[in-house]
């Protein structure tokens, strides 16, 4: 009999049952007859309302499960509050990309019923990464939601670009991956631990060693690579460039943020003995990655490049949130990811639906003209990037400014200072896109915005974003107030 | 004392004129038109209010009045807190005639006639705002949200070269104002709270009040202009719609002053008493700097910019001088500036109208066929030099008055530096108005019944604020005594030190 270590392994009931779902929709797939085209889409058109159905049912089973500390699966599986705030974030944007992009991954020739499974795995992954409590647990979870990455980008098979893309990820992510595994090979050959509980109580005394001390410096290195974090960020822009928007907001939302949150509970959990060790080297990446992030992405024209440098730098601004375990930092971290995430899912998910004489949107000099043709899309743009912006009265002034707080809190003054000074410098792009939508003279008859129609739910969804993002002033007090009755720290 | 949220009402009201004029639909023409009616309107019902709560508000209490909150972040003691006190309510009250002005006499462009209001619309309900927060985040936010409608106008509405213009000053002020940010994020941090009565009581140590208050002092300048903080404003006035030209300097640039008397001088009392000197030297700087270009400059936009950032440096000086005459002559002189400067863009307006140049050398000689106009910008140039009975002598007399009792040597330096302005308006008016006809002034026509309207309400405001200063300076007595009290308090913690 298998001993599957304890009875509550009911707290993994969200991810069991996505995968059961995935392997439906797979079963689905494989006995459904899909001869031509058109009923390919069809299929698929169906299998993503289904799936999209899954994701809200799984977004409840996370929610029922609850605030609560288990663990379960001999300790490799845990839930915590923290991490059911984290897994919150992570499916709720997750369905809300799958809403948006519905109709828009059929407009770029993508009709294989796989593809959901895929993604499917891909949020599984991300779930399961999220709630590891072991250097293997999360190694292997870290593995399952890049190599659903992979095959995403290779299925546009007709979207060279995006299998280059797709090739150059793959490199880089293996050789992250090989830096990440060396570290936790050292960090087992100090401690003959993997268990990140076990770790902490054997590193609380703080330690010295070169080998454990290597072993947090390759980790942190493969956490670069994924993070994007200078001097590691080179493959982002490139990677970015080749996608498609639906991609470009899984890696730059759920695929970044879930790891951004993993890295937290890593430095703060098996390392939590060792700060001061690892404490140097983040604020050395925080403000390499600020200064490169920041200032490089004003160069930028092509709009998913910018978004490339835009989530290095917002990656640095986050991570700041991670210098020192407290509530107050988890807090203002959360609130920061959903203002951002919604803003910059709120600005793709305009610009996938919009369309410039039959062609998607790529630069940001497509934008001009835009006011006259469709100013309410272009002023909910131009909301979106105020926010990213961190300008008042929207939501990521609040994020900006919270997550600042944290910082002042515990005591980084001068790095608080530095970056949120260097958020400055990329206000010039973001006014330079508006710039682009609303001051420039635009003439040319023959240039003609197009908007899909017949996606309702998408544009709903949208909308729903954007007056979030406006008026998040009157969600702060409920919000505040729901995460200060949840967030508290071991 | 009332339970109804009337400061709610005038930050909201145009809200929701901006929702109702977002729902027209129609052709070009009519579309102006409506929207005409709607923002003259809306700003009409906003002075009423206003008026109303200048009425009932009370003289002798020197507390916030009208007080509204409601909790936003309640760890940090974050809310949505209103009031005003007499400070705050003369801006106010200045603010809501001013907006009034603007949409009545100034015409609304025909293509584009809605961004254009919604944009004002927008820059009066964040004024509101930002005058009766009183909370530091919510200042805040109202402080930083009033620069997004300036970005649309300036770049959409403005002229020559105003991208560049409208990148510099956008630039230029949030770079100021993240400063700001910082340094308010920094004393939440300290404090775990975020109210201003709070701060007002509250004793940083002298260097942390050194950091802070240099940080805010610097966001504060940019927005008023202080050299060598000023370089944006000539730029953004030579391009901007008059309009705006209008809320820049009467509302908008007010800003400056409003922070400094509300933030640094009860938050920061020590640092803004050591620091006095240098802001008199910075003042001194820009006055005679801004004055003497104001000499050679033929651009008219520009030169009355130049001589608005004077008028502030001085008001910004007698703030520093941090005694009751100082404080009083300084809100006296923002508001008189926000009329007199009103007349002034109103009168360039009425320039342009008939030949569209910003070049003063094409308006000579109008004494022969616009004498109306040129009685009235003889009276309003003599505001800005403070004649007698006008309303900007009581300001300067009283900021001066200030200075004098603070510092000697710098009041005497400032009594001419404030001569460099009279010279400059008074070779202007030798100029333009009893300059040689030229072939463009040839066929000016003077001014019609509806421009005399503006300018005579102008002058009229003028007049009796000049003749009766009471009625405004009786309301701030007795906030600016409190406001003294706290300065006085701060600075004796730093004795016992």
């Amino acid at each position: 009999m298998i001993n599957i270590g304890s009875s509550n392994f009911i707290i993994a009931i969200p991810e069991i049952y996505l995968i059961i779902v995935a392997f439906m929709i797979l079963l689905v797939g494989l006995f459904t007859r899909s001869a031509d085209n058109s009923s390919k889409i069809l299929l698929f058109n169906r299998l993503s309302s289904l799936n999209i159905i899954a994701i809200v049912f799984g977004f409840i089973l996370v929610y029922a499960i609850g605030d609560m500390y288990v663990e379960t699966f001999h300790n490799l599986y845990i839930i915590s509050p923290i991490i059911f705030l984290f897994k919150l974030v992570i499916i709720f944007f997750f369905l809300i990309i799958a809403v948006i992009s519905r109709i828009y991954l059929i407009d770029r020739g993508i009709n294989q019923y796989e593809y959901i499974v895929i993604m499917l795995f891909f949020l599984v992954g991300n779930l399961l990464m999220l709630s590891s409590n072991d250097f293997i647990a999360f190694y292997v979870t870290l593995e399952l939601t890049t190599i659903c990455t992979y095959v995403l980008m290779f299925m546009a098979k007709k979207d060279i670009f995006s299998i280059q893309a797709g090739i150059k990820y793959f490199l880089l992510g293996v050789l992250g991956t090989a830096f990440l595994l060396y570290g936790i090979s050292l960090v087992y050959g100090y401690t003959g631990l993997t268990n990140w509980t076990e770790i902490r109580a054997a590193l609380n005394g703080g330690a010295q060693n070169w080998v454990l001390l290597m072993g947090l410096v390759m980790i942190l290195v493969g956490i670069g690579f994924k993070l994007s974090l200078v001097p590691f960020h080179m493959w982002t822009p490139d990677v970015y460039r080749g996608v498609n928007k639906f991609m470009l907001l899984m890696l730059s939302v759920i695929s970044k943020f879930s790891i951004l949150f993993i890295t937290i509970r890593i430095l703060w959990e098996p390392f939590n003995g060792i700060i001061s060790q690892w404490q140097q080297i983040i604020i050395l990446l925080i403000v390499v990655s600020a200064l490169i992030g920041f200032i490089v992405a004003i160069y930028q024209t092509n709009i998913k490049s910018f978004i490339a440098y835009s989530s290095i730098a917002n990656m640095s601004y986050m991570l700041m949130a991670a210098l020192a375990p407290s509530a107050e930092a988890v807090k203002n971290l959360i609130i920061f990811s959903i203002a951002y995430g919604a803003a910059l899912i709120g600005f793709v998910g305009t610009l996938m639906m919009l369309k410039r004489n039959n062609q998607p949107i790529a630069d940001i000099y497509d934008l001009k003209g835009l006011s006259k043709n469709f100013p309410y899309l272009a002023f909910m743009l131009s909301t979106f990037l105020i926010s990213m912006a961190g300008l008042p009265i929207t939501a990521g002034f609040f994020g900006k400014i919270l997550v600042l707080y944290s910082v002042f809190l515990s005591k980084f003054y001068l790095l608080g200072v530095l970056v949120a000074l260097l958020t400055v410098v990329m206000m010039y792009f973001y006014l330079k896109v508006i710039k682009i939508m609303y001051f420039d003279s635009f003439e040319d008859t023959s240039i003609s915005f197009y908007a899909s129609k017949s996606n309702f739910l998408a544009k709903f969804t949208l909308g729903a974003l954007f007056l979030f993002t406006i008026l998040f002033v009157v969600f702060l007090y409920p919000m505040t107030k729901i995460l200060e009755e949840i967030v508290y720290l071991l | 004392m009332f339970s109804m949220p009337i400061l709610s009402f005038l930050i909201f009201l145009p809200i929701v004129s901006i929702l109702i004029i977002l729902t027209i639909r129609g052709e070009q023409e009519l579309i102006a038109k409506s929207v005409k009616y709607i923002a003259v309107l809306t700003a009409a019902i906003h002075l009423v209010l206003s008026l109303y709560v200048w009425f009932s508000f009370s003289r002798i209490d020197g507390d916030y009045q009208f007080v509204e909150k409601i909790a936003l972040i309640s760890a940090i003691n974050f809310n949505y807190y209103l009031g005003i006190d007499g400070i705050s309510l003369l801006f106010l009250i200045f603010s809501s005639l001013l907006f009034l002005i603007v949409f009545l006499f100034i015409e609304i462009p025909k293509n584009n006639a809605k961004l254009y209001a919604i944009s004002f619309l927008a820059i009066l309900s964040f004024s509101v705002g930002t005058f009766a927060s009183l909370d530091l985040i919510l200042f805040y936010i109202f402080y930083e949200a009033s620069m997004i409608p300036v970005f649309f106008l300036m770049g959409i509405f403005g002229s020559g070269n105003k991208i560049y213009a409208t990148f510099k000053f956008m630039l230029y002020t949030i770079a100021g104002s993240m400063l700001m940010i910082i340094a308010i994020v920094a004393m939440v941090s300290i404090t775990k709270n975020s109210s201003m009565q709070f701060f007002d009581t509250f004793a940083f140590d002298y260097k942390t009040q050194v950091y802070l208050f240099s940080a805010i002092f610097i966001a504060l300048a940019i927005k008023s202009g202080l050299f060598p903080f000023h370089s944006w404003l000539p730029d953004t006035y030579e391009t901007s719609p008059l309009a705006l030209n209008i809320i820049l300097s009467g509302v908008l640039m007010k800003y400056g002053i409003y922070g400094m008397i509300r933030i640094l001088m009860p938050m920061f009392p020590l640092a803004m008493f050591d620091s006095s000197i240098i802001v008199y030297i910075l003042s001194i700087i820009t006055l005679f700097y801004t004055g003497f270009i104001a000499f050679t400059e033929n651009n008219l936009k520009k030169l009355f910019a130049y001589f608005s950032l004077s008028h502030l440096a001085l008001i910004v000086a007698a703030v520093f001088s941090a005694n009751t005459q100082g404080i009083e002559g300084a809100l006296f002189q923002a508001i008189s500036h926000s009329i007199y400067t009103t007349g002034v863009f109103l009168t360039i307006v009425y320039f342009k109208t008939r030949l569209d140049s910003n070049n003063k050398d094409y308006f000579m000689g109008l004494a022969s066929n616009m004498p109306i106009l040129s009685i009235f910008i003889v009276f309003i140039g003599l505001a800005n030099i403070g004649l007698p009975m006008t309303n900007g002598f009581i300001g300067e007399f009283l900021s001066l008055f200030g200075i004098f009792q603070n510092n000697r040597f710098f009041a005497i330096l400032f009594c001419f530096a404030v001569l460099i302005n009279a010279i400059v308006i008074i070779r202007f008016n030798r100029y333009v108005i009893f300059g040689n006809v030229n072939e463009y002034t040839k066929s000016f026509k003077d001014i019609n019944l509806f421009e005399i309207t503006s300018l005579a309400i102008i002058a009229l405001v003028i007049l009796f604020m000049g003749i009766y200063p009471d009625v405004f300076l009786d309301v701030v007595h007795s906030s600016v005594s409190n406001l003294m009290e706290n300065f006085k308090n701060g600075i004796i913690i730093k004795n016992e030190i």
